[in-house]
């Protein structure tokens, strides 16, 4: 029990002098079109996936009923 | 991925809908589209935090020089289309000479790239130089080693051109790739050169 109160307290205290993480330029500096082009390459980068994966279903999906009309032929 | 079309006469014959080298390829690519459009996205955010961009005491890109050269990689792709198309017609050598060109076109490319590289170093465009020096190479950097190792395969398909072990469905998977580095080269002179 004491030396889990030690290793929290050290914890603590190792939490207490650390300084602010900034992860991205845009956390400390999000002027006007900073956070624009934050917000168009954030929807970019959301939408790209599910159209690239979307555009791939679509691709089989219409050689699946070509080579169907190919069999049915 | 296959079609399986009845058949009554024996086991259920099984036809791949595309083959598994231009499937596997396709879904490869994909991760690269994104690979890129996370570079694009980083350079765009961090373009727009500066009021001065590009930084007034870094050298300036060639642009000229670069549009001669994106016209070469651009032809390259489109020799390869056609070659496609004279294996499509049967025409096995008419193929081999066109891939032979657009490999030359792509040497061309990149040699020109090494050399824009040499004297941008020789100005003071550094990794370390600048973000602005870090974004360009990152960025141009990964394309010209995606540059290369299309380019290897397609000397390894041209060599298996020459020694008649080819395979039409790895040549397709090959194009793909080289559609893809083709294809997105124009996205980033754009971007990074002209921002």
């Amino acid at each position: 029990m004491k030396l889990l109160r030690i290793r929290v307290f050290t914890f603590i205290a190792l939490l207490m002098p650390s300084m602010v993480a900034y992860s991205c330029p845009v956390c400390f500096q999000s002027g006007g079109e900073e956070r624009w082009a934050f917000y168009v390459t954030t929807a970019f980068l959301t939408l790209l996936p599910i159209s690239m994966v979307g555009g791939i279903v679509l691709w089989l999906r219409k050689r699946s009923l070509q080579l169907e009309e190919e069999t049915a032929e | 991925m296959t079609a399986s079309p009845e058949d009554p006469s024996g086991p259920e014959a099984r036809c791949p809908l595309v083959p598994s080298s231009v499937l596997g390829m396709t879904i490869f690519v994909l991760t690269e589209v994104m690979f890129f459009g996370a570079l694009i996205s980083a350079f765009l955010i961090v373009k727009s935090g500066n009021i001065m961009w590009p930084p007034p005491d870094q050298p300036r890109l060639p642009i000229g020089l670069t549009l001669v050269n994106t016209l070469f990689l651009l032809t390259s792709g489109v020799v390869v289309y056609f070659s496609n198309k004279a294996l499509t017609a049967r025409n096995d050598n008419q193929a081999k000479k066109q891939l032979g060109i657009a490999i030359a076109l792509a040497l061309v490319f990149v040699g020109i790239q090494g050399f824009e590289w040499v004297r941008m170093l020789g100005h003071g465009l550094t990794m370390t130089s600048s973000t602005y020096g870090s974004f360009f190479y990152m960025i141009i950097g990964c394309h010209a080693l995606h540059v290369f190792a299309a380019l290897t395969f397609l000397v390894r398909i041209y060599l298996k051109f020459e020694i008649d072990a080819f395979k039409r469905s790895g040549y397709w998977g090959v194009q793909v790739f080289w559609y893809f580095v083709v294809g997105v080269w124009p996205v980033l002179y754009y971007l990074v050169y002209f921002s």
